[in-house]
């Protein structure tokens, strides 16, 4: 810099009149100039390219996610349309499912409904079948004990008037019946 | 080991020998000393019904006639004339026990059959024969 | 009373003694139900006696015609039995009441009610010991006799006129599985007469057997003869004869019964009873020499006839309890060589909560495919296949090891079949009922189902054929293969239905 400013101040003496009028070293302007040539050529040589290099991909890439936001987007679209789709169609199978819950039910219900019903006519039936066995049981307990009562009765009633003559008849009798 | 003989061979052999004429003291002892031997005494019984079967079979029957009342000369004669008829027997010996227990009628018990016309037998056929419980 | 005293009348006027000199025996002595007699040389074997006791006749049959003596086994109490009482011959051999008189009535093993009602009259008596029809007047078994147990009539079908061996330990589910296919009769209004011969069970068991039968509506078809511990060893070892002629008259008149003996077990030990008894020659297990004839001739009675008799049939269902599932025990290999077939109950299976508790391993049906209906014979083909497969497989399952997908499917396969083969009591299912069933899970349309939850969606399909497919689902009960529509229906409704329970 000391050089530079150096070099500046040695060359405003001599070209001093236009330039010294308006301030402007031409020395300096000559060198600023080459300098900024120099800048611009080494910018444009490595950092240009590289910085219009890493702009261009950022466009790329806000292109690209412009692009895959719009996919997105569209698929989102979609997809809400097949969850709708989905949610429609576990509506309309829960419904089945709930008619076939309520159908089930109600065949029980029912069933058991006519199932009770059965029991207690069988009941019913039961009851009436035990008395009449309970009547029966009583006939024939009836029917044998005047049975044995004859017997007896014909036991002793024979055992004090049966005769010898009577029995001799008795028996002439019951072997000519098996002959 | 000799096999024990059936009762069925022993009547069998005791009646061939009543039938022979062999005296009936004779047989018996034989029979009674096979029996205390084999220790078979409480066979006696059956043995005799054995032998009154075998014989009966050949034409020599011992009936028993049973009847609440002793049996006169006339209903006998019957009797001998129905077994007779349905035996074939030659010669029948009759026996008649008074039971009053039968009340009447008259029960015949030959070696293995029987007909029973008893008023006690008719009376508990109906006791018990026509019962439903 | 008019009724009472013309009855009495009636005893009075046919009371009659003997009409002529008949052949008597006498009593030598009685005990444990068997009376000696001597006389009587007239005897045949097998022939009916008559005892005259104080309290009226006791009957008893001739079994041991010896030289000096008869052994008669009473057919009643023996304590009014007594020696030196008079026996005569009643001149025919053992019969028991038979005809449809006796339907829905509980009889002994003589064909007396036991039941409390009225006494029953019938036109005729069928003997008790009776010769088996010979070859020509049979016919191949080919009609079915549906259980309405899906493991039974898919795997192990059972024909009419078939004798099928219901086998296991106590309390596996052997008599279960007679009820069952007993209620199944009256619920598919097949026609067969059931015959159910409970050989000394427990009174309380026969109870409940009543009563369990008749809530089902099935006692108007059912005949029981019922003889307890407590009878005498003759009324058991009658009891199966004589149930047997009841069932032979169905089938000597073109219909169709069922005969159920439970069990035999106690038959033959109630037969070595009175075998000792009568100074018999014991043999292996103290069992006479000829259980093994016992059980034959007992079960050769049951047959299909041919067309020239009638076309009648006459099936069979003995159980035989077995001691710790020992299956090469005497009696139950004598009756394994007599039957067509047996179905092995497992206690194992039992307790793991598989019920009917059917080992599918050990059990068959001789007769098969032949008697089974076409539309389930059709679906079942790869149920035998599927389960004998997974049993292989089963031991990996229960180690959960890494298995390859196809082990894994048909590990799955059969979870989903044994899930599906368990089956309550008391509720047998139809021929649609099982052949929906069955192609819901060996087709596949179920595999998305978890094993656990394969009987609600049994019920879910079974519930919803039935309202939407009613008249293609009585189309199908019929019995005949499935068509291509009826298969679709089924396919698209399991499908609907498994997607409710999807895993």
């Amino acid at each position: 810099m000391n050089v530079l400013s150096q070099f500046a101040a040695e060359t405003t003496g001599a070209s001093g009149d236009l330039f010294s009028a308006l301030g402007i070293d031409w020395r300096l302007l000559i060198l600023q100039t080459v300098a900024f040539l120099i800048l611009v050529a080494l910018l444009g040589k490595f950092v240009y390219p590289w910085l219009m290099k890493s702009v261009d991909e950022r466009q790329a890439n806000i292109e690209a996610a412009a692009v895959a936001a719009e996919k997105a987007q569209a698929a989102a679209a979609e997809s809400q349309d097949e969850v709708q789709e989905l949610l429609d169609q576990a509506r309309k199978e829960a419904a089945e499912i709930v008619a076939t819950a309520k159908l089930e039910s109600s065949n029980m219900v029912m069933a058991s409904e006519a199932k009770s019903k059965k029991s207690a006519e069988r009941i019913v039936n039961d009851a009436r079948a035990q008395l009449a066995k309970d009547i029966e049981q009583a006939r024939v307990q009836l029917h044998d004990e005047t049975l044995e009562l004859v017997a007896l009765a014909t036991g002793k009633v024979v055992g004090e008037t049966h005769t010898a003559a009577a029995d001799k008849t008795l028996i002439a009798k019951a072997i000519k019946e098996t002959r | 080991m000799a096999r024990r003989l059936s009762r069925r061979s022993v009547a069998r052999y005791a009646g061939d020998q009543l039938l022979a004429g062999v005296a009936v003291g004779e047989i018996m002892t034989l029979l009674a000393a096979y029996l205390v031997t084999e220790k078979q005494t409480k066979h006696a019984g059956l043995i005799i019904r054995d032998i009154e079967e075998y014989v009966a079979e050949r034409g020599h029957v011992g009936a028993t006639v049973t009847s609440a009342f002793a049996l006169s000369e006339e209903t006998l004669s019957e009797l001998r004339k129905y077994i007779a008829e349905h035996t074939q027997a030659t010669d029948i010996s009759l026996h008649n026990e008074v039971d009053e227990k039968v009340l009447g009628g008259v029960k015949i018990s030959l070696p293995g059959k029987e007909l029973d016309q008893t008023i006690a037998t008719q009376l508990t056929a109906l006791k018990t024969r026509f019962k439903k419980a | 009373m008019t009724e009472l005293s013309k009855e009495l009348r009636s005893a009075i006027e046919r009371l009659e003694t003997g009409k002529e000199l008949d052949e008597v025996g006498v009593i030598l002595r009685v005990g444990d139900g068997v009376a000696w007699i001597h006389g009587l040389r007239k005897a045949g074997y097998s022939e009916v006696l008559q005892i005259e006791t104080p309290e009226g006749i006791v009957e008893a049959f001739a079994l041991n015609l010896l030289e000096d003596e008869i052994g008669a086994v009473l057919l009643g109490s023996d304590s009014a039995v007594k020696a030196g009482q008079t026996v005569r011959l009643k001149g025919e051999v053992l019969t028991v009441p038979v005809g449809p008189e006796l339907l829905g009535r509980v009889v002994d093993a003589l064909g007396r009610p036991i039941d409390g009602g009225a006494p029953i009259k019938t036109k005729t008596r069928g003997a008790v010991e009776r010769e088996a029809i010979g070859v020509m007047g049979r016919k191949s078994v080919h009609e079915p006799l549906m259980t309405g147990i899906a493991a039974i009539d898919a795997m192990f079908p059972i024909g009419r006129g078939q004798r099928e061996l219901i086998i296991g330990d106590r309390q596996t589910g052997k008599t279960a599985l007679t009820i069952d296919t007993m209620i199944n009769q009256a619920k598919q209004n097949t026609g067969v007469i059931n015959v159910y011969v409970a050989i000394g069970q427990k009174r309380s068991k026969v109870a409940r057997l009543v009563e369990r039968l008749k809530q089902e509506g099935v006692l108007e078809q059912t005949i029981i003869v019922a003889t307890s511990p407590a009878d005498p060893a003759s009324l058991l070892y009658i009891a199966p004869y004589a149930a047997t002629a009841m069932g032979e008259y169905f089938r000597d008149n073109s219909g169709h019964a069922l005969m159920i003996y439970d069990d035999l077990t106690k038959h033959a030990v109630a037969y070595r009873q009175m075998s000792l008894l009568l100074r018999r020659p014991p043999g292996r297990e103290a069992y006479p020499g000829d259980v093994f004839y016992l059980h034959s001739r007992l079960l050769e009675r049951s047959a299909k006839l041919s067309d020239e008799l009638g076309g009648g049939s006459l099936t069979a269902l003995p159980i035989i309890e077995t001691q710790a599932g020992d299956i090469s025990a005497y009696i139950p290999t004598n009756v394994i060589s007599i039957t067509d077939g047996q179905i092995f109950l497992e206690t194992d299976l039992f307790y793991q909560g598989i019920r009917p508790a059917i080992s599918a391993g050990l059990s068959v049906s001789r007769v098969g495919g032949a008697a089974q209906t076409s539309a389930v014979k059709s679906v079942s083909g790869n149920l035998k296949l599927g389960l004998s497969q997974f049993r292989e497989l089963a031991s990996f399952a229960q180690f959960g090891s890494d298995l390859d997908a196809s082990t894994k499917s048909q590990i799955d396969r059969g979870q989903r079949l044994t899930e599906l083969l368990k089956q309550p009591q008391y509720q047998p299912l139809s021929v649609w009922e099982q052949v929906a069933s069955i192609m819901a899970i060996t087709a596949g349309y179920f595999d998305t189902v978890a094993p656990a939850k394969i009987k609600d969606a049994q019920a879910a399909l079974l519930t919803r054929l039935s309202t939407d497919h009613k008249k293609d689902m009585a189309e199908l009960d019929k019995g005949a293969k499935p068509s291509e529509e009826i298969q679709k229906t089924i396919e698209t409704t399991a499908l609907a239905v498994a997607k409710g329970f999807k895993d």
